[in-house]
């Protein structure tokens, strides 16, 4: 016999558009066990307070499972799995008290509000490690028939300060190492935003320190790794790196980064930042050119905070200027031989022209 | 400047080049510079000298490449010496007699294409 749900979780972000529920998630989502537990076990007492001891097998017969995953963007329920199905059909009342303190703690603490007395600082942290794989445009809402709360990863930077007066986080850069010190094993990572962060230089990661640190021009490279924050926020010095990535030149992704970070003045003087929503329209748009086989582009800002994509193919030379406002592309073709162009504007906002801007670019350089 | 004095066109690290590619925009002038484009004239001044005072003036370079005055001529290029207070070798490429715009793009890559030929007169290297 199975026992009501305990809580809805749904999740709600790009990444689960889709209905489906990665796994890294699923990583974090295990600490909700722990505070279960632990919150259980107080309630409990609470609730028989002539009880000494907790009874036999507690734990076992109140760790949470997953029953079901659901659309929406994707919805999990989450059920108390009691190794005896008839020990209660509906929750208990320190279970129902358990769950009221887990939506009021997460309710509560961005609130910077007091909650129950239960929270210990390793509870917090059971806490912030839930939301340590959400990525920012990310959120679980925990929902149950009375209340909804949301957890996003401003949520999770909240309990591990609460936690520990000092929290740290997962971070993903891309740039470049500009300093190296073999002796020492230690590293600089510079981001493209001119950020830099000194980390340990492990044997893991040595070849490709050096491969990035010697290349020319330079290497790109994208690091994955824990990060160190002061109660106030502030980064602490070193990250430690988790991983290490050459990228491929040609990365559609760390490009596009590259030109986000570009500030004020990035043209010999002149030119603002890119505004953020073009830039993101472009990649989703470059990104479907290459699911249909387009060979990767070389990426230039332009004039105007503009983009230009291009090829050499063969003998001939080929650009695309991006109007990222106007969504217009100017395809122009040069032959390094003969001398010949050609061009053409597309508005990329029109589903005919679009389409034949894509099988123009499919008959050119596929 | 004689047809053989080398104009030194600075590359810059984000804007002109992705991996090893070099862009043809390096040699295209851009509206709001008149449809000029500034270079360094290099009847003096070494490559490595124009880079130190380049990057000294506050802009990134990765390197230089570089067409002669003869080169931009042959593709009716009117080059001249255009000085300014923190550059006395800076000189302006015009573009100004060509058009349509698609001119000004085919000689652009034409230039760019006997610049890379010619290879590098400095990199950061």
């Amino acid at each position: 016999m199975r026992n009501e749900p305990f809580l809805q979780q749904r999740f709600t972000g790009k990444r689960f558009e889709e209905h489906e529920l990665p796994l890294d998630v699923l990583k974090g989502l295990s600490a909700l066990n722990d505070i279960v537990l632990n919150i259980a076990m107080a309630k409990f007492r609470e609730h028989n307070p002539a009880r000494k001891r907790l009874p036999k097998g507690f734990k076992k017969q109140n760790s949470l499972v997953i029953s079901r995953l659901r659309e929406g963007s994707t919805v999990l329920d989450i059920r108390v799995c009691s190794r005896e199905p008839s020990l209660w059909e509906t929750l208990p009342l320190w279970m129902e008290d358990t769950k009221k303190v887990i939506l009021n703690t997460i309710q509560n603490i961005s609130k910077k509000l007091s909650y129950d007395e239960c929270i210990t600082p390793s509870i917090l942290a059971s806490f912030a490690e839930i939301g340590r794989p959400l990525q920012d445009d990310e959120a679980i809402h925990f929902e149950d028939k009375d209340l909804s709360v949301v957890y996003t990863s401003q949520t999770c930077k909240d309990f591990h300060l609460a936690s520990q007066r000092s929290y740290s986080e997962t971070v993903e850069f891309y740039g470049t190492i500009c300093e190296y010190d073999k002796q020492k094993c230690t590293g600089t990572f510079l981001t493209f935003s001119e950020k830099r962060f000194p980390f340990n230089v492990t044997e893991e990661f040595q070849a490709i320190v050096e491969q990035a640190f010697y290349g020319y021009p330079k290497t790109h490279v994208a690091l994955q790794g824990i990060q160190n924050f002061t109660a106030d926020g502030k980064e602490k010095n070193k990250i430690r790196v988790d991983s290490l990535e050459i990228l491929d030149p040609l990365d559609v992704s760390a490009r596009m980064e590259e030109f986000r970070c570009l500030q004020e003045g990035w043209l010999e003087g002149t030119g603002k930042p890119f505004d953020r929503k073009q830039l993101e329209w472009l990649e989703n748009l470059i990104i479907s050119l290459l699911l249909q086989s387009i060979r990767p582009p070389y990426l230039y800002p332009t004039e105007g905070e503009n983009i230009s994509m291009e090829w050499d193919v063969d003998k001939t030379e080929i650009s695309v200027e991006f109007q990222l406002e106007q969504k217009t592309a100017h395809f122009f073709l040069f032959h390094k031989e003969n001398g010949d162009v050609y061009e053409k504007t597309y508005n990329l906002t029109d589903d005919t022209e679009y389409k034949a801007f894509v099988n123009h670019l499919k008959e050119t350089i596929l | 400047m004689d047809s053989a004095t080398l104009l030194y066109r600075h590359v810059d690290p984000v804007c002109h080049i992705q991996g090893d590619r070099v862009t043809s925009q390096l040699f295209r002038p851009m509206p709001k510079d008149g449809g000029c484009l500034s270079v360094d004239k290099g009847e003096i001044l070494t490559p490595k000298e124009s880079y130190d005072r380049f990057v000294k003036n506050g802009f990134r370079s990765i390197g230089i490449l570089g067409v002669t005055v003869g080169e931009c001529e042959e593709k009716n290029l009117e080059v001249r010496e255009e000085p300014i207070p923190k550059n006395p070798d800076h000189t302006l490429i015009d573009y100004s007699q060509l058009s349509p715009p698609s001119q000004v793009k085919k000689v652009a890559a034409m230039l760019k294409m006997i610049a890379e030929e010619r290879g590098w007169l400095y990199s950061e290297k």
